[in-house]
């Protein structure tokens, strides 16, 4: 009995031991999952948000990109359009601000791969963005190229990827 | 006394009723039959709510349907299969209709598929526009799908080729 006692504290130390050393020294692709949790939250709009959050939210995401990132969307019935650097990102992000009064963001079927170097990577994910209050929904797979700066990864590349091509 | 007797009886055929004359046989049974269900619904028959307006008439908006995933492990996708084409997110699906195979050329004039330059009869399509594309030679391994609702605007149709390896299974009904 005290052998069995021994061995089940012993167990659970090591589960603690291990729980912590994720924590505390997580991987890469770890990182980057948290980041992505993180960056669904930032572009998310709550209800009732003020200018003042809102701007706030704009800047955090701009610290999720590269000063040189490259955005392209092909949406559908809009065609494609590209967004080149911070600004345009930032100003991408404050007119949605302005026309769009909630929106709730996730990120689904996340991918991630890291390069061997462990300073960039490769994730493929689905958008799903829904207006609260509707079934309704827009999904957009995309996929994102990450480099590792300042030891924070960031996006320097955003593209659509579309499931059905012509 | 006969009261006490009464109690014990109706707990019993509660307790019958709701976990049966043997405890132990009702929770394996209910444990296989939540190992069961995890299994089909999770692997096997993927169910889905149709959203949005392309497959109409055949499958309505808001309709509920499901994907049988082992469709294709003994053969391969059919030409007028439905079937789920999945993002990277697996439960997320475009539902549409196979109408070219690998190695066709698909091509749509005046709202009308043809497939090698041969006019495709398509019984389930009730309302055409006049939609184009200009031909798409198949490379090996790419299906063409496409939605059943050809009388909506062209633009706001999502259809197209796209690897077996996107296709999840071949809706049930």
């Amino acid at each position: 009995m005290k052998s069995a006692t021994r061995i089940a504290a012993l167990v659970i130390l090591v589960g603690l031991g291990w729980l912590g050393w994720k924590h505390f020294f997580p991987s890469e692709e770890t990182r980057i999952r948290r980041l992505l949790d993180d960056l669904a939250q930032t572009v998310s709009i709550p209800p009732g948000r003020s200018t003042v959050a809102a701007g706030l939210a704009v800047d955090k995401l701009l610290n999720y990109v590269t000063p040189d990132i490259e955005a392209v969307f092909d949406v559908r019935g809009e065609g494609q359009f590209t967004l080149s650097g911070r600004e345009e990102v930032r100003d991408a992000a404050m007119a949605a601000h302005r026309n769009l009064s909630n929106l709730k963001v996730e990120f689904l079927g996340i991918n991630i791969s890291v390069a061997a170097g462990k300073q960039e990577a490769t994730v493929e994910l689905t958008v799903k963005a829904t207006e609260s209050g509707t079934k309704e929904f827009f999904v957009q797979e995309m996929q994102l190229h990450l480099r590792k700066q300042d030891n924070r990864w960031r996006v320097y590349r955003a593209q659509t990827v579309k499931p059905l091509r012509l | 006394m006969q009261q006490d007797l009464q109690a014990q009886v109706r707990v019993s055929l509660w307790k019958r009723i709701l976990i049966g004359r043997n405890p132990r046989r009702t929770m394996v049974r209910a444990a296989g039959l939540l190992v069961f269900s995890y299994i089909v619904f999770r692997h096997v028959l993927l169910p889905v709510r149709v959203v949005g307006r392309s497959m109409e008439p055949s499958y309505r908006d808001g309709s509920i349907n499901a994907v049988n995933r082992l469709a294709y492990v003994f053969r391969k996708p059919r030409r007028g299969d439905v079937v789920g084409v999945r993002f990277s997110d697996f439960h997320i699906q475009y539902l549409k209709r196979i109408v070219g195979l690998p190695g066709e050329t698909v091509a749509i004039t005046n709202g009308i598929v043809y497939i090698n330059g041969q006019p495709l009869d398509e019984p389930y399509v009730k309302d055409r526009d006049s939609w184009e594309l200009a031909p798409v030679l198949l490379p090996d391994d790419n299906y063409f799908v496409i939605g059943d609702n050809r009388g909506m605007d062209q633009r706001l149709h999502d259809f197209g080729m796209t690897e077996s390896a996107r296709i999840v299974g071949k809706a049930l009904w």
